[in-house]
């Protein structure tokens, strides 16, 4: 089974991230980086599907040159192989101009199964992982608790309000995986020198065959208007319990029609 | 400023080390009292990748 993992290169979770006021976009020059922890989730579970069914696992990766530290962790980890878009054509593409650079290099060897996390943890659209299946012609299968895999049916458990719900489709197929799926392998001291040796094939925006009207800041259709920080929180309401502080809160919550 | 390139690639391996350092503490801490099994074999995957360090064989890190 050829699994394909798209991740995202993030700033270090101890990075106070800053955004840059002229592009309203996040800085990302000059900042330690890492595998996005939600990312290196799909990571995990693909490599434990390959550990039990055989395969390979290739992780591609958009990003500038500076994500090579985070694709190492994923070849560490005991990914296969990697796939590095690194271009300042791609720079500023949108949720889309991701999904169709993904697409574009998944395309470029057969593939049974795409895994990607629910969304990224710095900027949560959540949106790639169901336009990149869209693009790819396969079926989506998202927010998965779990992955199992039979002969060529592949069943999740999907997240949802109440519990879960079981959802099964053949490959080859697009999974998304949630916080909670398990518990990623850290890189060992073996698994980072054996990295060293593994293959980082690397895309330019023209060799996936993408023009400036489909990615960059050129090929955006979605444009960050404004960004700020949420309303500061108005003072909560204190009730004094002077003998009548259950039916106080009662009416509060009244109010509210909580109650 | 622009880094020698052997100063760049001596510190991507660096930057390489420490985060397998602290990836495998924040996979131990949470499991202090429910899996010793996984904190002594994190503890000994941070060993062994202290004592590579301490001995400080650059070149052949750098060969690799």
């Amino acid at each position: 089974m050829n699994i394909v993992v798209c991740a995202k290169v993030v700033p270090l979770s101890s990075v106070t991230i800053r955004i840059d006021p002229a592009t309203r976009r996040m800085v990302r020059k000059d900042v330690s980086q890492e595998l996005d922890p939600q990312a290196a989730k799909a990571v995990e579970e693909a490599l434990r599907l390959t550990e039990k069914h055989g395969g390979s696992v290739t992780v591609v990766v958009m990003g500038g040159e500076d994500a090579t530290i985070g694709i190492r962790g994923a070849l560490a980890m005991g990914a296969t192989a990697a796939i590095h878009l690194s271009d300042p054509a791609l720079a500023g593409s949108d949720a889309l101009g991701t999904a169709k650079a993904l697409a574009a290099a998944i395309r470029k060897a057969p593939f049974d199964l795409v895994m990607c996390a629910t969304e990224s943890s710095d900027s949560y659209t959540g949106l790639v992982p169901g336009q990149l299946a869209q693009l790819l012609g396969v079926p989506p299968l998202t927010f998965a608790t779990s992955v199992t895999v039979e002969g060529r049916t592949v069943t999740i458990k999907r997240q949802s309000e109440g519990g879960y719900d079981v959802v099964s489709a053949e490959l080859p197929l697009l999974v998304t995986v949630t916080t909670g799926i398990n518990e990623p392998r850290y890189p060992t001291l073996k698994g980072i020198m054996g990295a060293k040796k593994k293959e980082i094939k690397r895309y330019t925006a023209a060799e996936l065959g993408l023009g400036p009207a489909e990615v960059g800041e050129s090929g955006a259709r979605e444009k960050v208007l404004t960004v700020g920080r949420p309303p500061a929180r108005p003072a909560g309401t204190i009730i004094q319990d002077d003998g009548e502080g259950g039916k106080k809160i009662a009416a509060f919550l009244a109010d509210l029609k909580l109650i | 400023m622009t880094q020698a390139p052997n100063t760049q690639a001596l510190d991507e391996h660096m930057k390489e080390m420490v985060l397998a350092l602290h990836a495998a503490v924040n996979r131990a801490m949470p499991h202090l009292k429910d899996d010793p099994k996984l904190v002594d074999q994190a503890l000994r995957d941070c060993e062994e990748i202290l004592d590579v360090v301490l001995e400080g064989n650059v070149s052949e890190w750098l060969a690799r």
